[in-house]
């Protein structure tokens, strides 16, 4: 007997059923008729070109974009403050990660802890925090919208950090940065940007902060800091929901469209270009005994939005971005020499860049360096037509999957605010990169990808290999970094 | 786990594919997918989603979730079978068969399955846990015949693909997962060892689902083929394909594709003794770290009892808000902690309730310990009152209604819900049981199962710093 449940909305089951014996006799017809060696070839892609973002600015400066996504009454609010060296002064770098650490801590006029109101309301927050900037984020029903930017507005307005809640920051704060030395991602990842950027570059300013910044860090000027930066003329409010946009329009501008005295004046300049590295160097970092050493790759490209950055893409995915990728294969599905080895492209203020971290057995690092050099250098002479149709399919039909839940649709419009791109930007991505050649991928191979731009840092071992690691690079090419050396200071 | 798949990302930081895909098919999913928007009245919460389901004559279960929002589709496989079912010697083996499943089959190689679903779009990935090992695959849903092909393929006609080349390579990277997810991480085979603690080597939960390397060495490719006749049959699996998709259309491609796939016997079942502890169990480890942590755990009841659930809800009102007592104390009062961490994992024989304080350097644990003992005994005298429970309620209830908006969280929580309950959709049970606790409940389950005289208490300790575990904690594990 079989029994088909149907379950639509809920509304009860239907049964259905057929005998026994020619259940059986269907499937013994299936199995014979399979042709497993048939392949099914999909139907032509689908187009799919992001959501309508609408964009509306209030009185008193700030930026709202509105999408609605129907069908679930769900909310994301994100807040986006951009933190880049024009918001932000050197002297600043971790302001904006300790903001978005206390922004839940932070009180409102009558002794209640944002964080109480918050839990009184029934609806999640957070915080996170990016190079370019930080969100705080609300997730509720729609039915919450109201509620949900009443107490942003509050908080906004009238919110403030107490000393208590300042001190415990900072501590926390300086704590980390302690113990940087004993966290060989952090490690690793120290050593790669002291390799790709000058020093206290804004494209390397460490979320966490140095332990100058974090020692001058008070409750005044982390204020100071949060007047500038969450100005609402420099913030931007992301509205994600099932409801139309009148609706949401509406109670943004009641909430969130009070008068404010004038923004402060912001003081700091653009962060300069970078250059890009004209050797290829390997950094090693020290873990005596470790099992496994810490491989991180790396190279200087252009910012997202720049007329190379969809060949860069498409170049990402043929040299280690996805599981079908040259280094992938070569690394881990032929010789198993790593668990993950995946690359992604990144953008920051002056540059963008493609950052590739893996980890390899102690006695197969100089192994998998001298495969991903050599990779680099077959991808130089070659790089095939076939390779490149395919990473761009898999780019422009992969695309939709970052849109399936209105989280997924919040964090992509907070990375065009980040970025500083249009909000036409998803709309023209499938053909920003359909129209990319294979002489644009070559000339960004070349551009970007060379094995002399190339930088990379070892953390591992490093007394088991490093001679042979200086053989392979030449003396010049090799820097020796103490741990202490990597903590932000 | 294993994951092979697209990596595009192009922001700042991002979360990557395979992270991303996970976090919402293991998110443990209570579930909510409508709700009266007209009153935030708790009350008023309804959870309906649409499905269809049925059985083939093969014995897989079958459900059918459209999900139109965006051209996507996700077919997610889950196999009843885990570390819980593994062998004496063979620990991890579940999890290494995971990462075979992913080689080549008899009519395609690993590579030809990659490349097809990156250029459509997809990816696929899987993991394993205690009870079941879970494959998503997903890709544009103009690829849906594609990924079902794909998917019922490795059901069908994994032999012949793996040989012992194959299986050294595998294992080769699984150690490499070992070394990237414990040894290059602090604190975490520590955290590992809870299980063995709290259940003993004896208990089917009682060894870690990645293994041991040892064990992992000696696996045979016999006991791969035995592995795959005993539990990768449609009778031992539910499918469940999500997304954009006709479910007439969709039910024809299963049947064509899945029904095609012999039925298995029935698996071997799984003795699982009851998990109790005796005593206090107080264990010391030094590790190369900069700051003591103290975990302390109880075994708890099988996930969806009504106990389990209740404790869920402990385990949100110890973590969060206003309710957080015990971080209120210990971080913002006393600031011998920088953070406590309450985790309530779940599984079909049997939890892990945890506490777990990050102490600030050199703090020695004993207080800490202290302090955890009263903040449960409080607990008991003077259970969150009402409405603090509503309120907890009402923000477990909306993060999984965000949990499964995607077709990957939907697909997750449909499939665990039927292989837990045999029902895809279990939310409206669950609201109602957790709305009907009582203060008095929760300070019933606190006094019964979160006991201070049965309980484990790991101290973990930079090297050379014994002297900051709990008193009395010894280096092996052993009733006190």
């Amino acid at each position: 007997m079989r029994t088909i449940l149907t379950g639509a909305f809920g509304a009860g089951v239907l049964l259905l059923s057929r005998s026994a014996p020619a259940l059986a006799q269907e499937a013994q017809n299936i199995r014979s008729t399979t042709c497993w060696s048939c392949i099914p070839v999909p139907a032509r892609g689908v187009n799919f070109g992001g959501p309508k973002i609408e964009e509306v600015m209030l009185r008193n400066g700030l930026r709202a974009l509105i999408v609605r996504r129907e069908g679930v009454p769900l909310l994301r609010v994100h807040v986006v403050a951009r933190t880049n060296s024009r918001m932000s002064a050197a002297d600043e770098v971790g302001y904006a990660g300790a903001l978005a650490t206390g922004l839940t801590s932070f009180v409102l006029p009558e002794g209640r802890a944002v964080s109480q109101a918050v839990e009184e309301l029934g609806i999640g927050v957070g915080t996170s925090i990016d190079r370019l900037g930080f969100r705080w984020y609300a997730n509720a029903t729609s039915a919450q919208l109201t509620p949900t930017l009443e107490l942003l507005a509050e908080f906004l307005q009238r919110g403030d950090v107490p000393d208590s809640v300042m001190l415990a920051i900072r501590e926390a704060r300086l704590a980390s940065l302690d113990r940087v030395t004993s966290q060989p991602n952090q490690l690793a990842l120290n050593a790669i940007n002291h390799l790709l950027y000058p020093a206290e570059h804004p494209d390397a300013w460490p979320t966490t902060g140095t332990r100058s910044s974090m020692a001058t860090l008070s409750r005044s000027r982390l204020t100071a800091y949060r007047n500038r930066v969450m100005h609402p003329s420099r913030l931007t409010v992301i509205v994600v929901s099932d409801l139309p946009r009148e609706t949401v329009e509406t109670a943004i501008e009641r909430s969130l469209g009070y008068e404010l005295a004038a923004a402060p004046a912001l003081s700091v300049s653009h962060a300069a270009p970078v250059a890009p590295p004209t050797r290829a160097r390997v950094a090693l970092v020290a873990r005596p005994g470790a099992a496994q050493s810490l491989v991180r790759v790396a190279a200087l490209g252009p910012r997202q939005g720049d007329p190379d950055w969809a060949a860069f893409e498409v170049l990402n995915v043929i040299f280690s971005g996805s599981s079908a990728a040259r280094l992938d294969q070569r690394l881990r599905a032929r010789a198993g020499l790593s668990y993950e080895v995946r690359s992604l492209v990144q953008s920051f203020e002056a540059s963008g860049r493609l950052y590739l971290p893996f980890s390899v057995e102690t006695r197969q690092t100089v192994r998998a360096v001298a495969e991903t050099l050599e990779e680099l250098d077959a991808m130089r002479r070659d790089i095939s037509l076939e390779e490149v149709e395919r990473a761009k399919r898999t780019l422009v039909r992969g695309f939709p999957d970052g849109f399936v839940s209105t989280f997924g649709v919040a964090l992509r419009v907070y990375e065009l605010v980040l970025q500083g791109l249009p909000m036409n930007y998803y709309g023209s991505y499938a053909s920003s990169i359909q129209s990319v050649t294979l002489a644009d991928v070559r000339a960004a191979m070349r551009k970007y990808l060379a094995v002399n731009r190339v930088q990379l840092a070892i953390v591992g071992d490093i007394a088991t290999y490093e001679h042979e690691i200086r053989a392979l690079v030449g003396r010049r090419g090799l820097v020796v970094l103490t741990p202490d050396s990597l903590v932000p200071r | 786990m294993h994951s092979r798949g697209n990596g595009r990302s192009t922001v700042t930081n991002p979360i990557p594919m395979r992270t991303y895909r996970l976090s919402l098919i293991l998110l443990n999913a209570l579930a909510l997918l409508a709700v009266d928007v007209a009153a935030t009245n708790a009350q008023s919460v309804r959870f309906d989603p649409p499905y269809t389901r049925f059985r083939l004559a093969n014995g897989l279960e079958v459900a059918l979730a459209r999900m139109p929002d965006a051209p996507v589709v996700t077919v997610m496989t889950l196999y009843r079978v885990g570390s819980a079912h593994e062998r004496a010697g063979r620990s991890g083996f579940a999890h290494l068969f995971e990462h075979l499943l992913f080689n080549d089959t008899k009519h395609i190689t690993e590579l030809q399955r990659t490349n097809l679903l990156l250029e459509n779009g997809g990816g696929a990935n899987a993991s394993t846990n205690r009870d079941f090992t879970i494959f998503a695959t997903w890709a544009s849903s103009n690829a849906l015949e594609l990924v079902l092909y794909l998917d019922a393929e490795r059901m069908g006609n994994l032999l012949g693909g793996v040989t012992d080349r194959a299986l050294d390579l595998e294992k080769e990277v699984v150690r490499n997962e070992h070394r990237d997810r414990i040894g290059n991480v602090p604190y975490v085979a520590a955290q590992q060892s809870l299980y063995e603690l709290v259940f003993g080597r004896q208990h089917p939960y009682g060894r870690p689902t990645l293994g041991s390397m040892q064990d992992l060495s000696a696996a045979t490719v016999a006991d791969v083929e035995r592995f795959y006749r005993e539990y990768y049959t449609p009778t031992n699996a539910v499918l469940v394909v999500a997304g954009d998709i006709h479910l007439d259309s969709t039910r024809l491609l299963v049947e064509r594709w899945y029904g095609a796939v012999a039925p298995g016997a029935e698996p071997p079942p799984l003795a699982v003794p009851k998990a109790e502890l005796s005593g206090v169990v107080r264990v010391v480890r030094e590790e190369p770290v900069e700051l003591p942590r103290l975990y302390v755990s109880w075994p708890t009841p099988p996930d969806l009892t009504g106990t389990s659930i209740t404790l869920d809800v402990v385990e949100a009102l110890l973590s969060r808000g206003i309710a957080n007592r015990l971080r209120e104390r210990l971080v913002g009062e006393l600031r011998i902690a920088e953070d406590v961490i309450v985790t309530h994992e779940t599984a079909a024989h049997g939890g892990l309730f945890t506490i777990e304080v990050r102490a600030v350097a050199g703090q020695s644990l004993g207080p800490i310990d202290d302090e955890i003992r009263a903040a449960l005994a409080r607990m008991v005298e003077s259970p969150p009152n009402e409405a603090e429970l509503q309120r907890v309620n009402k923000s477990l209830e909306l993060g999984v209604l965000a949990q499964t908006e995607s077709t990957g969280g939907r697909a997750g929580y449909f499939a665990q819900n039927i292989l837990l309950t045999g029902r895809p959709n279990v939310f409206a049970e669950r609201v109602a049981l957790r709305r009907a606790l009582t203060p008095r409940d929760i300070s019933d389950a606190v006094f019964g199962f979160l006991r201070p005289d049965r309980r484990v208490v790991l101290s973990v300790v930079p090297s050379g710093r014994s002297a900051l575990a709990v008193p009395g904690s010894s280096r092996t594990s052993g009733a006190q």
